[in-house]
């Protein structure tokens, strides 16, 4: 069963490689990756992954507004009762990184991170929620 | 028991959350599954509209969807829409990006998206896209439209059992649209011809007109521009006029029963193929094989 996965882009910045790169790397893992495009905001990621039913979310921003809008969107996925594995990924200093942690993501990666490494974030969580 | 049927209630009053939750019982085969589809086909249901587009990758299928359905959501209808793509058959995985060009329209209580990916599965079309199907008209949608790339595997492609099919071309086509002749052009109501914002378009529309004629009933052909909304509330008239008359023909009650029909054989090949490799080993010959199978079907069949 194949596992589905939302990546979503928040914010203002329209620089979408990243999060098309990262999209790409997760269909080659053999997952079903829905692409929202850019401009997204917290409550049409919400919608978006309740009607897609999404096992995963990866954000993506680039813009240095992932302190607001992260933290933001996983609130309004979590207010839908929904709980996916949310991801947050960007050019996020470490200092921001544990507090988004604590701010309802589940994993953080920063600047340079290679997609692989959340493929296998993503295939750890998995191995726990069957 | 409880449950599936606190379901069916929250989909008649058509809770987002539930028509998903719905859908993904089946996409993922649950126990509960069975139950669940008895209970669906025993509501009563006012038939939906369901409107097909299909048509060569990056024609505009999903932004004309975009505009259809800001049209639509005006008038106060409430909209789903299902959208196909391929499973790349190297991985088995699939970029699903149709709602790139309609996340704009959200949030919107009124409008519901779900993306496919279409695995391939032996009977072709896929049982959760007609299930899904289902359960959006259980849901009480005025229009479920359904995006595929469908142009080539005509018989099994699910838009071909559409109440209307929307084939969607874009200019520069040229000899692309004499190879469509045999297929998918044939059972097309309505051919649209997008991006007519494009500097000669007009030729291929020309070309495309002229084809359509050819037809033995030829279809309408209808410009549109979806990036710049042209000709958006022609293509509308059209497809309601178009549904309207197969109505009125009872052509539509004949669709529906090939859809059924089409359903059940794809449910059949879909329990059938984890049956079907054990029932063959190396060294035999495939088409005795095969008949041995089937008669000891037929055998049961006469016995049952
Ligand atoms: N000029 C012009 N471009 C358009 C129009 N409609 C769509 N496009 C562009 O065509 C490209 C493909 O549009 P989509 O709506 O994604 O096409 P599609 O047929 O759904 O594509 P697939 O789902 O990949 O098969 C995008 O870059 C759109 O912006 C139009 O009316 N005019
Ligand atoms: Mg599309």
């Amino acid at each position: 069963m194949g596992r589905k996965i939302v990546v979503a882009k928040p914010g203002l910045d329209g620089h979408d490689r990243q999060a098309k790169v990262i999209a790409r790397v997760l269909k080659d893992n053999g997952y079903d990756v829905v692409y929202t495009g850019i401009r997204q905001t917290p409550s049409q990621i919400a919608q978006t992954v309740l009607q897609e039913s999404a096992d995963v979310v990866v954000l993506n921003n680039l813009s240095g507004a992932h302190l607001e809008l992260f933290p933001e969107t996983a609130k309004r996925i979590r207010e839908l009762g929904l709980n996916p594995f949310i991801i947050g990924t960007g050019v996020i200093p470490p200092e921001d990184q544990e507090e988004l942690l604590k701010k309802g993501l589940d994993v953080v990666f920063g600047p340079g991170t290679p997609p692989q490494t959340i493929v296998e974030a993503i295939k750890q969580w998995e191995q726990t929620n069957p | 028991m409880g449950t599936n049927q606190s379901l069916i209630r929250a989909l008649r009053n058509g809770s987002q959350a539930d028509i998903a939750r719905a859908i993904t019982l089946i996409e993922k085969n649950d126990e509960n599954m069975s139950e669940f589809l008895k209970l669906l086909y025993e509501e009563d249901t006012t038939p939906v509209p369901l409107i097909g587009l299909t048509g060569f990758g990056g024609a505009g299928k999903s932004s004309l969807v975009g505009v259809l359905a800001e049209s639509l959501l005006k008038l106060g209808k409430r909209i789903g829409i299902m959208a196909v793509d391929p499973t790349s058959p190297k991985s088995g995985g699939a970029l699903l990006g149709d709602r790139i060009r309609l996340q704009h329209l959200f949030p919107n209580e009124n409008l519901f998206f779900r993306s496919f990916a279409n695995k391939g599965s032996l009977g072709g079309l896929s049982p959760l896209l007609m299930e899904s199907v289902k359960i959006l008209e259980v849901a009480g949608f005025d229009y479920i439209f359904l995006e595929t790339v469908g142009i080539g595997q005509s018989e099994v492609d699910i838009t071909h059992f559409a109440d209307v099919v929307v084939l969607v071309l874009s200019p520069g086509l040229g000899d692309e649209i004499q190879f469509l002749k045999g297929g998918i052009m044939e059972i097309a109501d309505i051919l649209v011809m997008n991006k007519m914002d494009m500097p000669s378009a007009n030729v291929s529309l020309a070309a495309l007109e002229a084809y359509a004629r050819l037809l033995d009933e030829p279809p309408k052909v209808v410009p549109v521009s979806a990036i710049e909304r042209r000709n958006i509330d022609v293509l509308l008239f059209e497809i309601n006029d178009c549904y309207g008359r197969k109505q009125e023909s009872h052509e539509l009650e004949q669709i529906r029963k090939q859809r059924n029909r089409a359903l059940y054989h794809s449910w059949m090949m879909q329990m059938l193929e984890p049956i079907l490799d054990q029932c063959y080993s190396e060294g035999e010959v495939p088409y005795i094989a095969a008949k041995t199978f089937v008669d000891s079907i037929g055998r049961c069949l006469n016995e049952y």
